[in-house]
Formats: C-alpha cells, sequence, structure tokens
C-alpha cells in the first residue's frame, strides 16, 4: 500500500447480483479507477475503490439490478471518520501535540562535540552562563552573543555553534591549533643527550657536533654545542640545531598480586522508582537511595523519547541495589595485562618518534605476586635543547683564536 | 478496408489482443466485461466475444478501452 493510497483512503465494495461483473464494465464505463477486483463467489463480488467513490456504490449496483454496498473503508479519511465524534480523544491528541510543539521550544538535552584538549566541564559551565541551559527557550538564543561569550570565557575554543534539533542542542567546537614554535637563531643554545644512549646518527644543521656514531654518552653529556667553527678554529657563540638519534635500553618492571577482589552478589536486590520531569525528581520510595556500604548501585533509565527524533524531558528512572561480597578470584589475563601496561610505559618513554626494535618479556611469581620485566633495544632521538650558560660562554670565548694578520680586518 | 490494403488495428473501433509470456493479456477495444471467473474470463467484442481461459484468471486493470487480464494462459477464443 502506498502512502498516497492511505492518505486518499479507499473502500471495498462489495455487489451482489444475477451478474455482478458487469458492476466493473460500469467502473471502466465511468472511468473510476479500480483493484483487486475478485473472481466472484455466489454471485458476490468484491472490489476496492477510491474512497471518494464509495457513496456511487449502491446507486450504480442498483441501475445494474445488483444490491451493492460500502463493506469496509480504509485509510486516514476512514480514521478520521471514525474519530470524529471522539472530541475527548482528538482534545487529548490536539493537546499532545501542542506540549510536544511546546516542550520542542525549550533545551533539554545538551551535547558537546569536537573538543579534543578542553574538558567538557568548563565549555558547558561557559554554555550555562551564555544561557544554554536544561530548560532554556532555545528560539531567544543569539548563536553570536552565545559564540562571543563562550570563545571569551574559554580562550581555547577557537570557534563553535549550537545546533538545536527538537529540545536536543548539538554544541560543536573547533578548538584553537598550536603554531610550531619559531626558532630563535640570535639565542645561544646547546643540545644535550636526555638519556644514557649509543649515538647512531648525528645531523647537527648548526653549531659543531660534539659527538660521533658509534659513541657512547650520558645524560646531559652535550651533543651539538652552542658554536659555530670555521676555517682558523671556533668563530662564537651560536645557537645549535640538528637532531641526534641514539640506541638506547630500557628495564621495565611491573607487579601485580596474583589475586583480585571480586564482588559477588549475596542477597536481595532492591529496585526503587522515581519520575524526572525536568530538572525535579519525584520519588516513588520512602527514605533514600543512597548506597549503603557494601552495596551496589545500579541506575536504569528509561526517557520519553522516540529514537533520532526528539527526546522529552520526562524520564523513568530504576535505582537497582544489589548488597554484595568481596572475595578473592584468581586473577585473569595478569600477565598479558601487565604486559600491556609495560609496552604502554615503553611507547611513552621513547616518544612518537622512537622506535622499538627489540623486545621480550620474562615473568616470575613470588609471595603472591607476579613479576613481568621488560626488555627492549629502541631507536630514539636523545637529544633535547638547552640554553647556555655563563661558564659555557666563557669556555667558548676561551677557544676563539687571536686575530692575525693573515686573517685580515 | 481490403482495397485500400489498410491494416485492420489502424481503423477506429478495431479490436486487437495481444498474449504476453502466456501469462498476460491485453485486450483493446473490448465492449464491457460479461464473464469473470477464475478459469474464465470473458468479455464483448465489436460483433464477437472474447473468451480467455486459463487457471487462476485474474483482471489486472480495466477501463472503458482496453482490459488486462493475468493468470496461467490456456486459450483465447472468438466466438
Amino acid at each position: 500500500m502506498s502512502r498516497g493510497r492511505y492518505l486518499a483512503g479507499w473502500v471495498t465494495a462489495e455487489v451482489s447480483g444475477a451478474e455482478p461483473e458487469r458492476f466493473l464494465t460500469a467502473l471502466a464505463q465511468r472511468d473510476i479507477p479500480f483493484w483487486n477486483a475478485a473472481p466472484p463467489k455466489d454471485y458476490v463480488l468484491t472490489v476496492c475503490l477510491p474512497y471518494r467513490m464509495g457513496k456511487l456504490v449502491p446507486g450504480l449496483a442498483k441501475g445494474l439490478g445488483c444490491e451493492g454496498r460500502v463493506r469496509s473503508r480504509h485509510g486516514l479519511p476512514a480514521l478520521c471518520r471514525r474519530l470524529r465524534r471522539r472530541y475527548g480523544l482528538m482534545a487529548c491528541l490536539l493537546l499532545g501535540a501542542l506540549l510536544l510543539f511546546a516542550g520542542s521550544t525549550f533545551v533539554w538535552q545538551i551535547d558537546v562535540e569536537g573538543n579534543v584538549t578542553v574538558p567538557e566541564g568548563p565549555i558547558r559551565q561557559a554554555l550555562q552562563e551564555c544561557g544554554v541551559d536544561i530548560g532554556a527557550f532555545w528560539p531567544a538564543f543569539s548563536q553570536d552573543a552565545i559564540r562571543n561569550g563562550v570563545i571569551l570565557r574559554v580562550p581555547a575554543i577557537r570557534w563553535m555553534t549550537v545546533d538545536i534539533r527538537g529540545g536536543h542542542a548539538h554544541v560543536i567546537v573547533r578548538e584553537k591549533r598550536e603554531h610550531l614554535p619559531v626558532v630563535q637563531m640570535r639565542e645561544y643554545v646547546k643540545i644535550v643527550s636526555t638519556k644514557p644512549a649509543l649515538v647512531d646518527e648525528v645531523q647537527a644543521l648548526h653549531g659543531t657536533a660534539e659527538t660521533e656514531p658509534g659513541r657512547a654518552v650520558l645524560p646531559g653529556e652535550t651533543l651539538i654545542g652552542g658554536y659555530t667553527t670555521g676555517r682558523f678554529g671556533v668563530l662564537g657563540p651560536g645557537r645549535a640545531v640538528g637532531r641526534v638519534t641514539g640506541r638506547t635500553w630500557y628495564e621495565l618492571t611491573a607487579r601485580a598480586p596474583l589475586t583480585e577482589q571480586s564482588e559477588a552478589p549475596a542477597g536481595r536486590e532492591r529496585g526503587q522508582w522515581a519520575l524526572i520531569l525536568g530538572k525535579t525528581r519525584i520519588n516513588f520510595y520512602k527514605g533514600s537511595s543512597i548506597c549503603p556500604a557494601g552495596c551496589d548501585k545500579i541506575i536504569e533509565s528509561h526517557p520519553l523519547a522516540v529514537k533520532g527524533l526528539f527526546t522529552l524531558p520526562i524520564a523513568l528512572e530504576r535505582t537497582v541495589t544489589v548488597p554484595v561480597r568481596r572475595q578473592d578470584v584468581p586473577a585473569e589475563g595478569l600477565e598479558e595485562r601487565l604486559e600491556g601496561l609495560l609496552t604502554e610505559r615503553l611507547l611513552a618513554a621513547i616518544g612518537p618518534e622512537g622506535m622499538v626494535t627489540e623486545s621480550h618479556f620474562t615473568s616470575t611469581e613470588g609471595d603472591g605476586t607476579l613479576y613481568v620485566t621488560l626488555r627492549a633495544e629502541c631507536r630514539e632521538p636523545i637529544g633535547a635543547e638547552i640554553p647556555l650558560t655563563d661558564a659555557d660562554l666563557a669556555e667558548i670565548q676561551a677557544k676563539i683564536p687571536p686575530k692575525t694578520e693573515d686573517q685580515g680586518t | 478496408m481490403s482495397r485500400l490494403d489498410l491494416p485492420a488495428e489502424s481503423l477506429p473501433g478495431a479490436m486487437r489482443i495481444t498474449i504476453s509470456g502466456g501469462t498476460r493479456v491485453l485486450v483493446e477495444g473490448h465492449r464491457g466485461l460479461l464473464e469473470y471467473a477464475d478459469d474464465r474470463i470473458a468479455a464483448a467484442g465489436p460483433g464477437c466475444r472474447i473468451l480467455i481461459k486459463g487457471e487462476g484468471l485474474g483482471l489486472v486493470a480495466m477501463d472503458r478501452q482496453e482490459l488486462v487480464a493475468s493468470g496461467r494462459l490456456w486459450a483465447v477464443e472468438l466466438e
């Protein structure tokens, strides 16, 4: 059944008589469309007609010497016909539609998306201060005022908008981008090692390399000096720019008890119902819903909503309190969990530019504890920039050779 | 008509019967439905009677000029 046919409606006509087939001919001659014309049985023919043609059936059949009647009506006009004397129901439907419309002009749910580094809390606080809150009348919102207010209150946000669909406010934010640092070549800086390593590669773009591949370095040891050199020795202090990669070794250990505490139900669960109307809560129980010690609390919320269309600020909430007892059970997948934890720590230590070239795990048990050790060899950048101290500058100045007549002025 | 050698279907009021795939029959230029049953459908034609015989026959569409019936066709007879 098509939507158009449902909206226009149709009737099922029943014609009985000596030759009911002639009724179909009469319909065709009058250009009245019909469908589902079943072959007559016991001199009775049934056929479907447009809703508005239903009133013609008795007269048309009578003219052919048959008896005709509308057996049933279908579609929207039939529904309206059935409801036309049910004033109370119509009033309720109208009231419901009005309430739905009125309810959709208020904000009942706020979602924030697009934030990566800025937490949601400050954004929601700023929105509240700008008038975007649960129960706010959204047609009065001014996008520009909200945007300016939120950006002033949360400077890390570059742009935002509030998209409202049926009482559901989608707040979309865009954060400011971090600009790459500008290298100030006039600053005196040297590059030192941050960890013990075996130097693998040295790329000195500016300054003087003080190490070479194959050499072992300790933390704090200078890798690229903050001075420049020429044909006649040291020219003067400057900024070291470059990259030094080294092979590093790690030994990380994690431990955890072989057993862990688990909770198991230890009695009957208790359910408490409450009705949530916007910000108002109506409890259908006496006392408090605070969970006593040794209990688990589970809250199930059932909002009045049509998924994907709208959500009304009315919800039934069921709070289930279950008494539990704690017990020690063997920890499952403990070794894998510790290995995953150590891998995360290793990756955090070598940074995004580092890579693990070789690694292996070992595990031992003792005193009810599992020890997992990760030994790994990595290749990673080991240099870090630090400004030259006065002692460094004095040392560099001392290295500058005195000018001779061959060097000119 | 025969002197002018015109095709019969080009004349006004002429009847034409088209059978498609043995399951569908189109009658153009009929004069009304005379009989309608599961195994036979009869329609009036210009000076004749068209009888469609078959099994599970049904009237798909009909207007003042055309009639479409479907089902398992056995025979179409002119009486």
